[in-house]
């Protein structure tokens, strides 16, 4: 249907858009290398200084554990009342479904500005600290969405007979969903908490928004950008970069896998 | 009567519903309703409105955010419709997959860091600059950086991973045989596009394009970074209105026209969405 | 074991205005064999399913022995449930399956273990207990589905549509097993289906069902032979159907005159002067030479065991008619007589 002229001009657009996209990221893995403080080329040494002094400075070693146990505790959360959701979503009946499911759906379409900005107004007012819980709570605002989506979306394929042959049995609602729905669910549960991991982890506005002092890795990365150019970045950009990527290439991949 | 042998658990939203009430809700209303008051007085009043709409700072900041969204949102339209288009039509089923993957994978990546690099490589002493200087002349400045078209880059290509997506994810749907009946009545490969797929990808378009503006017109990130302090955008105005002078009513004012302009944007669209079939 | 009884008082249900099954009454005798047999739609289904407390009764009342479970929960009632499509947990292995409902009654593992591999025997699937669901064929299944319903001994056995997601030759071999085992464990069970073969081979007792009603329950013989209504007729076997007027009753039988086959004795009872529809089985027509009703062969067609003759009457009614193998076929376009033994033909009530 596509001429071939057409198809090899199509294929350069997307490779060409590729290339670009991948370009910075690429350059600053290439650069992380170089002993040199600039991109020059060519590069006068290699060394992998940058990438020591990222373990060996604290406060880029206290970010990622910050940002490690936020984002973990956040993707827990909204995984499990992600899960309650979205099974009542599917299953339940009650007025105002419709509604409800806009408001959760919401924040996917609010700039994180706007709940950031938001939530540090209401919490000022109630009188409460900037503080990583406080961040916390706003990312579990943030990735809800995703969970509640993608759980639902299984839990919907689930067949119901499972859950009524348990209930015959003499299982009461809540064995069955924990002997029934739970295992059956197990693939997409832990690819929800990896996703939700991944964006949480990444996530700057609301953390920057919510906290004063205890800083996330994000954070931290923003703060030495606006400062002041340090050559770390380079390495620790390369890092975090592809540690996000293999998050989200495990959860996509546990996403698609067949499901028998 | 209610005789229910089975239980109706409707409970499990009630987590939700607490958290999206308690710490989405009501921050936004309360925030919304802020905007209506002012420092010292009692009552509402639009004056935080008025003094918006006399600041030509506040302003022009708005109008660089909508400037700015809107060409993100043309750029990403402009190409994600071929790419849409490769993707479905043009490349074979497993390879698509991974072609997809290959393409929105940065998407799941920290956006400072993606802002960052690119920093890094549009500075003036970055490698396009180097370059420059090596085939035109060493006395060349690179000032692409720290301006609104550098903002439009970052973000655009943000928008073309997120509208590509959507677009691909409604062409892929699309029934081959629809563009065969066009073809055996005569069609081209033009008309193919025209008549049968724009309709039936317009609604992925809409949503891609809906998200990206929104996205765009409120972020902070990627105009900090790569449009400089000098010429700031809506977001950047609302930090520093918080974070400095510290005048809640007056930032809850600029997050009320942020809200506002979303609003009055994209409504239309979502209208559109509602006269095409949208699945989702 | 002890079976249990099922009784149905005014039992109805209806979604929001749609009435699915309307009020009805239904006795099922402990250790029976009772089928729900019917088209799609005609509320099978939700009977059973509300038997089981799977879904909620309208109106109505549901006793399973002497106790009154409508607004029981399913895990409370004496009742097991096995699904079309079995239904079994794909994560858990066989024994785990079959064991479950045990669990559930807070028995200890060596006890669920033990009872398991019982039961594991009795369907002939001992050493499969370590396998999962999905490395069994559709038949191990089925029997993995019943052996979990069963163990737990409940007073009644509800089957849903037990055969349906089987091929011809498993189904077959399959109704023979199913029979067997009720006879083996003495429950009373009641199945789904709307397969009429199914339901004659295996039940002792059918209620027809039509949208939402029960139009007959009787024997499979009963049914058959006796069929109340041309719905029955039809649904169960093949038969064919004319009319004439009722002339006068001679103690269980009534003379009808028919234009398709002249005079007719048919089993029934009928006002003399009546118009009456008769049903005929095609096992009920024979071919007879000296006979006086004629009618015309249209079509012959090799069934395998038989030769199934299409026949037009007289009046234009289609008869249909079994050849036995061996017996000479008439050729398409001729004439043949036909003889109807007295009482061969039935009264149909509407």
């Amino acid at each position: 249907m596509t001429g071939a002229l057409a198809s090899r001009a199509l294929a350069a657009l997307f490779w060409g858009t590729v290339a670009v996209i991948y370009l910075p990221i690429g350059i600053m893995a290439v650069f992380s290398f170089s002993a040199a403080r600039y991109q020059i080329l060519p590069i006068p040494e290699y060394t992998t200084e940058w990438y020591g002094r990222v373990f060996t400075d604290g406060q880029y070693t206290a970010g990622f554990v910050n940002s490690v146990l936020l984002a973990g505790s956040v993707s827990l959360v909204a995984t499990l009342i992600g899960f309650a959701c979205a099974y009542s979503l599917v299953n339940a009946r009650f007025p105002g479904k419709a509604a409800f499911t806009f408001l959760i759906l919401a924040p996917l379409a609010v700039p994180l500005l706007l709940v950031g900005i938001a939530l540090r107004i209401w919490t000022t007012m109630l009188g409460l600290q900037p503080s990583l819980p406080l961040a916390g709570v706003g990312q579990v605002l943030y990735v809800l969405p995703l969970a509640v989506l993608n759980l639902r979306n299984r839990i919907a394929q689930l067949p119901k007979s499972h859950e009524e042959a348990a209930w015959a049995l003499g299982a009461s609602r809540l064995r069955a969903i924990v002997d029934v729905i739970l295992p059956a669910c197990r693939a997409s549960l832990i690819a929800t908490f990896i996703l939700c991991f991944t964006f949480a982890f990444d996530e700057f506005v609301i953390a920057y928004f919510l906290t004063n002092f205890s800083v996330t890795l994000p954070i931290k990365i923003w703060t030495t950008l606006v400062t002041g150019f340090d050559p770390t970045i380079n390495a620790l950009g390369t890092m975090v970069f592809i540690f996000s990527l293999s998050l989200g290439v495990t959860a996509q991949w546990l996403l698609m896998r067949k499901v028998r | 009567m209610s005789r229910q042998p089975v239980a109706n658990l409707w409970q499990g939203i009630l987590p939700a519903l607490v958290l999206m009430a308690g710490f989405f809700l009501l921050p936004i209303l309360y925030t919304l309703g802020l905007s209506l008051t002012t420092e010292g007085a009692t009552g509402l009043s639009l004056d935080n409105y008025h003094r918006f709409l006399a600041e030509t700072t506040l302003t022009d900041a708005l109008l660089r955010s909508l400037i700015l969204a809107i060409s993100v949102v043309v750029i990403a339209t402009v190409l994600a419709w071929p790419l849409a288009w490769y993707l479905a039509f043009c490349v074979t089923e497993r390879r698509r997959v991974l072609m997809l993957f290959i393409l929105v994978a940065p998407f799941w990546t920290s956006f400072t860091i993606r802002a960052f690099s690119w920093q890094m490589v549009l500075a003036d002493s970055g490698i396009v600059g180097t370059g420059l200087r090596w085939v035109v002349g060493p006395d060349t400045a690179f000032g692409f950086l720290y301006s609104l078209p550098a903002s439009i880059f970052g973000l655009g290509l943000f928008g073309i991973m997120l509208v590509t997506l959507m677009v691909y994810s409604s062409m892929v749907t699309i029934d081959r045989r629809l563009i065969e009946a066009n073809a055996v009545l005569g069609g081209t490969g033009w008309t193919a596009f025209r008549e049968v797929v724009l309709p039936l990808a317009l609604p992925g378009w809409i949503i891609g394009a809906a998200l990206t503006f929104i996205v765009a017109v409120g972020d902070y990130a990627v105009p900090t970074l790569l449009g400089g302090g000098l010429r700031p955008v809506l977001a950047q105005v609302m930090l520093s209105v918080l974070k400095g002078t510290y005048d809640l009513p007056m930032a809850a004012t600029l997050a009320s026209v942020l809200v506002l302009v979303i609003l009055l944007c994209v409504a239309p669209l979502l209208l559109l969405v509602r006269g095409t079939r949208l699945q989702s | 074991m002890r079976a249990k009884s099922v009784t149905l008082r005014g039992l109805s249900k209806s979604f929001g205005d749609v009435q699915a099954v309307h009020p009805l009454d239904l006795d099922v005798q402990p250790s029976e064999f009772l089928t729900l047999l019917g088209p799609s739609g005609c509320g099978k289904t939700t009977v059973l399913r509300m038997i089981a407390g799977l879904e909620t009764a309208t109106t109505g009342t549901i006793l399973v022995g002497d106790e009154d479970v409508t607004s029981q929960p399913p895990n409370r009632r004496d009742t097991s449930i096995m699904f079309q499509d079995y239904a079994l947990f794909p994560h858990k292995s066989v024994r785990d399956n079959i064991a479950y409902g045990l669990k559930m009654q807070g028995q200890t593992a060596p006890i669920r273990a033990a009872a398991a591999e019982g039961w594991l025997a009795r369907i002939g699937l001992s050493g499969y207990g370590d396998r999962l669901p999905a490395a069994l064929s559709g038949g191990q299944r089925q029997r993995v589905a019943l052996a979990r319903a069963l163990i737990l001994e409940p007073g009644v056995l509800l089957l849903d549509e037990p055969l349906g997601a089987l091929d011809a030759g498993l189904r077959r071999q399959l109704q023979i097993e199913l029979r067997r085992l009720h006879r083996d464990v003495g429950l009373t069970f009641i199945a789904v289906t709307h397969d009429q073969e199914e339901a004659m081979t295996m039940s002792d007792r059918i209620a027809v069902m039509r949208d939402g009603r029960i139009e007959q329950l009787g024997t499979p013989q009963d049914i058959y032979d006796r069929p109340q209504t041309e719905f029955v007729a039809r649904f169960l076997g093949r038969c064919s159907v004319i009319e004439g007027r009722a002339v006068a009753q001679e103690g269980g039988l009534v003379r009808v005159d028919t234009a398709a086959l002249g005079p007719v004795l048919a089993i029934g009872t009928a006002m003399p002067g009546a118009i009456v529809r008769l049903a005929l089985r095609p096992e009920a027509l024979s071919l007879d030479d000296a006979a006086m009703a004629q009618a015309l062969v249209t079509d012959a067609v090799f069934t395998g065991n038989a030769v199934r003759l299409a026949l037009m009457a007289a009046d234009g009614a289609v008869l249909e008619l079994d050849l036995a193998r061996g017996t000479p076929v008439p050729v398409a376009g001729g004439q043949v007589g036909l003889r109807l033994p007295p009482g061969a033909a039935i009264l149909l009530a509407s």
